[in-house]
């Protein structure tokens, strides 16, 4: 969850964008960055692989900043950069990703690219690894960053009903496993 | 335990999602960002390309104009092409103030001269 409240990012995000702040860019960075590369890493179920596109999805939002109109959520904003840059990279990466995706067939998660997790949490992300794309994409983004259905069905650029339905199959696999695994 | 126990229990796994490690990742990010570091890398590589292209010019002009006049010679003997390199650079000719001062009276070289100092001051003006 984000410790800064909705009205705080408001303004940090009005800051660097009428005055270019860096100071509240760096503050905005420091904000998003353990939850889009925790999203990340899940995605790409490879810390290394996770930081580049990480790193790509702020340079770019500090680029394009001044096209976020204020409307919408910023959080939003920039998950939805960092999901196309995530399908940006797995299309002209290839070899990388099949890589990641063998080393998580063994359902192995690499717990030194977390400061700390539980053995429920290990639990957790090694299910997660099971899961289909869209299925980590959806719950990530529901259950774990708190985006609303509609949310993350813009962000995704998907369908509600799609989103909705990927949400209850995954959450399905993960009940099955997380007992499986009690 | 029962099915709602187990949604229960995922719902809150799943809001806790595990801390990825920092590992300096926005400091890193803040400092790639900064305002006017491209400039200084710009003025700092438009300077390194001049100092280059400066120096090959001056220490190669005797050389250059050996391989011009032996490629001439060889050109109309097209049948008999021998050609040393070893041969070219083993005469190294240091150029001398004369030999600045033809390069300098030379339009292109003037050219270039003023070009890269034309570069250098936009990049200075960019920077400030």
């Amino acid at each position: 969850m984000t410790a800064l409240s909705s009205v705080a990012i408001a303004r940090l995000v009005h800051r660097a964008q009428l005055h270019s702040d860096n100071a509240a860019f760096s503050a905005l960075i420091a904000e998003h960055q353990s939850r889009l590369r925790s999203f990340l890493l899940r995605l790409c179920k490879d810390y290394d692989s996770a930081n580049d596109i990480a790193q790509e999805t702020f340079i770019i939002a500090h680029k394009k900043l001044h096209t976020f109109n204020g409307s919408g959520d910023f959080s939003s904003w920039l998950f939805t950069i960092a999901y196309r840059c995530f399908l940006q990279a797995q299309r002209s990466n290839k070899r990388r990703i099949e890589i990641a995706e063998l080393y998580a067939k063994d359902h192995v998660v690499d717990v030194q690219s977390y400061e700390s997790i539980s053995t429920a949490q290990i639990d957790l992300e090694r299910a997660m690894l099971t899961l289909k794309q869209a299925e980590i994409a959806a719950i990530s983004l529901c259950h774990s960053y708190g985006f609303s259905h509609a949310e993350v069905a813009d962000i995704l650029e998907t369908p509600l009903g799609t989103v909705k339905s990927n949400i209850n199959r995954g959450k399905q696999k993960l009940r099955e496993l997380l007992v499986l695994h009690k | 335990m029962s099915h709602s126990d187990n949604d229960v229990n995922l719902d809150e796994l799943l809001a806790c999602p595990a801390q990825i490690k920092e590992d300096g990742f926005a400091a890193a990010l803040t400092h790639k960002l900064q305002p006017g570091r491209h400039y200084r890398l710009g003025v700092f590589s438009a300077a390194f390309l001049s100092w280059l292209l400066l120096f090959i010019l001056f220490s190669s002009f005797q050389q250059t104009l050996t391989l011009v006049s032996k490629l001439k010679t060889t050109l109309g003997e097209m049948l008999e092409f021998e050609f040393s390199v070893s041969e070219m650079f083993a005469s190294q000719i240091k150029p001398t103030t004369g030999d600045i001062e033809a390069i300098l009276s030379q339009p292109f070289a003037l050219v270039f001269v003023i070009i890269m100092g034309v570069v250098l001051l936009l990049s200075r003006q960019l920077q400030g």
